[in-house]
């Protein structure tokens, strides 16, 4: 007995660090499983927003022309030019832009950013630079001055 | 720095909190992943907004950051674990519009509506946000993180920010230092002993460290930096560059107009981006202010690259005085740096990386996103940690090509070297002589042609193949190589099912002097072997030409004029005795083969010739037994007809 002793210690310890190779076998693989799950989901999210905002870069990339044809419009006040850019925004529109109107509200964190001010309040007084919405989301915080 | 287990289990975040902006990553599936804000970037500005009860993060308190300035704050880590009296805190005060105040043990505090907030306490929040963004991203509750600090902060810095985790609710596993976390992410840590030079050009603060690697353990040998130098001001010179233009040409100033000058800075930072890919962009600002007599005037001007190099050579040149102090201060020469790493947005700029390369006389390393890359390194750092990064499973590949010998000696590859493992490949072989009833597996390593000049791993005998016609067994051969580098053969008679295999333990584990050796002899024989293995190929196709013509003969050869049957015969037997002998060149047999083809086209047409007699003999034959059968048809008729006659 006292020689068989030490042996079955040895078959123990190996037991317990097999079990324990084991557990964190287990371990590893439920979350390499989980990752996989959440990735699916994620995936689909993804899929989701990507198709809501598919039109997202190329509708960014027109708003600088849109806001200078906006800026032509008001100094040129002509009725071509005019009729060109509802023509535009009558596009931008069933692509569900919206133009966010700050001029007169109160600041909004959400939709806008100051970025000057010229008294203690928080009145937008000048919109810097125009803010817009594709879908419900912002995709350019209105620049504004608050008084 | 804990060295206990922690109890709490899920994902471990890193998080690059950074002095002007900050981001989040995690491990996923074995790849680090930044984590995208709640607002949708890959990074969010450093700054907290404090308004009555409420506490704003990330880029909203950047929004606002004009309008409630005094309760806004921003470079909290500047002051991280410093005394207020410091110098440092001192200069940095006139960069923010928020109040200092001196706190319990004369810590810098910053002042809100009245409260002191110590810096932990913000940056808490900014903590608070990465854990809310990560939570949300995950799914799950995140618990433990690994934060970046600058290499030079002191213990103070580093309890404070690990103060700031615990507040957040975070337990730190460990804190890394930035540049670090930059080495981690291109996997320099596994590259054996390195110096490595870390660049780091930020938004608003520039740092340089220089790094020893040796057995997985970094050492910060020195840092340097400039504490205010960043994209902010390389934006500020193209600002300031415009304005000057066009109050040239037209006599205004665009700065005294908000609105001008918002597009001139958005035009700016634009045209900056710009010319990280391209030689000139055009600025134009339409209807930018109007002239003294009400006149529209618009902003429509050209920045070349050159000209964007000349406008901020005084920035780019500012930060290489810290970079010969770091270099003098670690005792280390431009040529003794192994690996140099570019770190922050502003490194994307072309002229940085080409003076970084002239200074250092190497190419800096710039696959990761210079954005998120202490970020992406305190993810994998993080991984180690939790479990989730293993050497081994991640990332080993085979560092050669595995595969066996073939007929004429010749190496034919089944796992290419560089492929990751786990992995594993089958193809089927077949006998090379009649009536074969075993097959010998060498198994081979290395990128030589010729099997002799590769490592032999192990070899193995398939026995018991049913005799039969050399190339008609099929013996499916698999190599499967698990995680572990430990490689599978097997080797399976498909029509009998028997089935022979081989276990070889480190597969993978060869020294990289082993390696390097290896490959550097492939290429400096590759001439050779493919020669060698062009001549065996040659003498297999003889071989099996002089099988097949021997095969046919036996089948056919009554049918073939005696004279086209002795002169294949001799050519095949010439075939034959020429690829048995090493002297022969490639060409030799080529031609030889050909010549046999050319005689062997003697006999195909022989028995094309017997075919089409035989086929018109045939046709001859039953031609006449139709005629036979009308002419009865005929009689038939006619006897009908006549109805006496004959019958």
């Amino acid at each position: 007995m006292t020689k068989k002793t030490p042996k079955i210690q040895t078959k123990h310890e190996e037991i317990a660090e097999l079990q324990h190779l084991l557990t964190e076998s287990i371990e590893r693989e439920k979350r390499v499983l989980a990752d996989y799950q959440n990735l699916v989901k994620r995936n689909q999210e993804e899929r989701v927003k990507f198709l809501q905002l598919a039109n997202k870069s190329l509708v960014e990339t027109l708003l600088s022309p849109l806001e200078h044809l906006s800026m032509a419009a008001e100094q040129l006040d002509d009725q071509g030019l005019n009729m060109v850019i509802r023509d535009f925004w009558q596009v931008l529109e069933e692509a569900g832009l919206e133009e966010i109107y700050p001029k007169g509200k109160n600041f909004d964190l959400e939709t806008m950013e100051v970025v000057d001010k010229e008294g203690e309040g928080e009145e937008v007084t000048k919109v810097v630079k125009r803010g817009y919405q594709l879908n419900g989301q912002v995709i350019q915080h209105a620049k504004v001055v608050v008084k | 720095m804990s060295d206990k287990k922690s109890t709490k289990t899920g994902k471990i975040i890193g998080i690059d909190l950074g002095t002007t902006n900050s981001a989040v990553a995690v491990m996923e599936g074995g790849t680090p992943k930044i984590i995208p804000t709640a607002e949708g970037g890959n990074t969010f500005p450093s700054i907290v907004a404090f308004k009555n009860d409420e506490v704003v993060v990330g880029d909203p308190a950047k929004r606002q950051m004009v309008l409630n300035s005094s309760t806004t704050v921003n470079s909290i880590k500047r002051f991280m674990g410093r005394k207020f009296n410091d110098k440092a805190v001192q200069d940095a005060t006139k960069h923010i519009s928020y109040e200092l105040a001196e706190g319990k043990d004369g810590m810098a505090t910053a002042k809100i509506s009245g409260k002191n907030y110590t810096p932990q306490e913000v940056s808490a929040k900014i903590l608070q946000k990465a854990k809310a963004d990560a939570e949300s991203y995950l799914g799950s509750k995140v618990e433990r993180a690994v934060i970046t600090v600058p290499a030079y902060f002191n213990d103070a810095q580093r309890q404070a920010t690990k103060q700031a985790g615990q507040i957040a609710g975070l337990e730190v596993e460990r804190i890394v230092n930035e540049p670090t976390a930059a080495a981690l992410a291109y996997g320099l840590d596994k590259k054996g002993n390195q110096t490595i030079a870390v660049y780091d050009l930020g938004g608003g603060t520039f740092d340089i460290s220089v790094l020893e690697i040796g057995e997985g353990v970094f050492e910060v040998k020195s840092t340097n930096g400039d504490t205010f130098l960043g994209g902010d001001d390389f934006d500020n010179k193209i600002i300031d560059w415009i304005i000057a233009e066009f109050k040239k040409e037209s006599g205004k100033d665009l700065a005294k107009d908000p609105q001008a000058l918002q597009r001139v800075k958005d035009a700016a930072e634009k045209a900056k981006i710009e010319l990280s890919s391209s030689q000139k962009t055009e600025i134009n600002q339409p209807f930018i202010t109007q002239g003294d007599e009400g006149q529209p005037l618009h902003l429509t001007m050209t920045l070349t690259r050159a000209q964007l190099e000349e406008l901020t050579d005084d920035l780019v040149k500012r930060s290489f005085g810290p970079v010969e102090k770091a270099m003098k201060d670690a005792k280390v020469k431009t040529s003794e740096i192994d690996e140099v790493i570019l770190v922050g947005g502003m490194t994307r700029m072309p002229k940085i990386q080409k003076e970084v390369e002239k200074f250092f006389g190497k190419e800096p390393h710039k696959g990761v996103n210079p954005d998120e890359v202490v970020a992406i390194g305190a993810a994998i750092q993080a991984g180690v940690i939790g479990g989730d990064v293993s050497d081994v499973v991640l990332l080993d590949v085979t560092p050669l090509t595995l595969g066996l010998e073939t007929l004429g000696g010749v190496r034919t590859p089944l796992i290419e070297r560089n492929t990751t493992i786990p992995t594993s490949k089958s193809q089927i072989f077949s006998t090379a002589a009649d009536n074969q009833t075993q097959v010998e597996i060498n198994v081979l390593q290395g990128e030589r042609e010729m099997a002799v000049d590769n490592k032999t791993l192990g070899r193995f005998v398939l026995d018991g193949i049913p005799p039969a016609m050399r190339g008609t067994p099929q013996v499916e051969v698999t190599f499967d190589i698990d995680s572990n580098g430990i490689l599978n053969v097997s080797a399976k008679e498909k029509n009998t099912g028997k089935e022979q295999k081989i276990t070889i333990q480190n597969s993978t584990n060869l020294s990289d002097d082993e390696v390097e050796k290896m490959k550097a002899d492939a290429e400096k024989y590759a001439d050779e072997d493919k020669a060698k293995k062009e001549l065996i190929e040659a003498k297999n196709k003889a071989n099996g030409v002089a099988f097949e013509l021997e095969k046919q003969l036996k089948e056919y050869g009554d049918k073939v004029d005696e004279e086209v049957k002795t002169e294949i015969e001799e050519n095949v037997k010439k075939l034959k005795e020429m690829s048995e002998k090493d002297d022969v060149t490639k060409e030799e047999l080529d031609k030889a083969t050909e010549e046999t083809f050319k005689v062997a086209q003697k006999m195909g047409e022989a028995m094309q010739k017997a075919q089409a007699a035989e086929a018109a003999k045939g046709a001859e034959e039953g031609e006449k037994g139709e005629d036979k059968k009308e002419e009865k048809g005929e009689e038939k008729e006619g006897a009908e007809e006549g109805q006496v006659v004959e019958e």
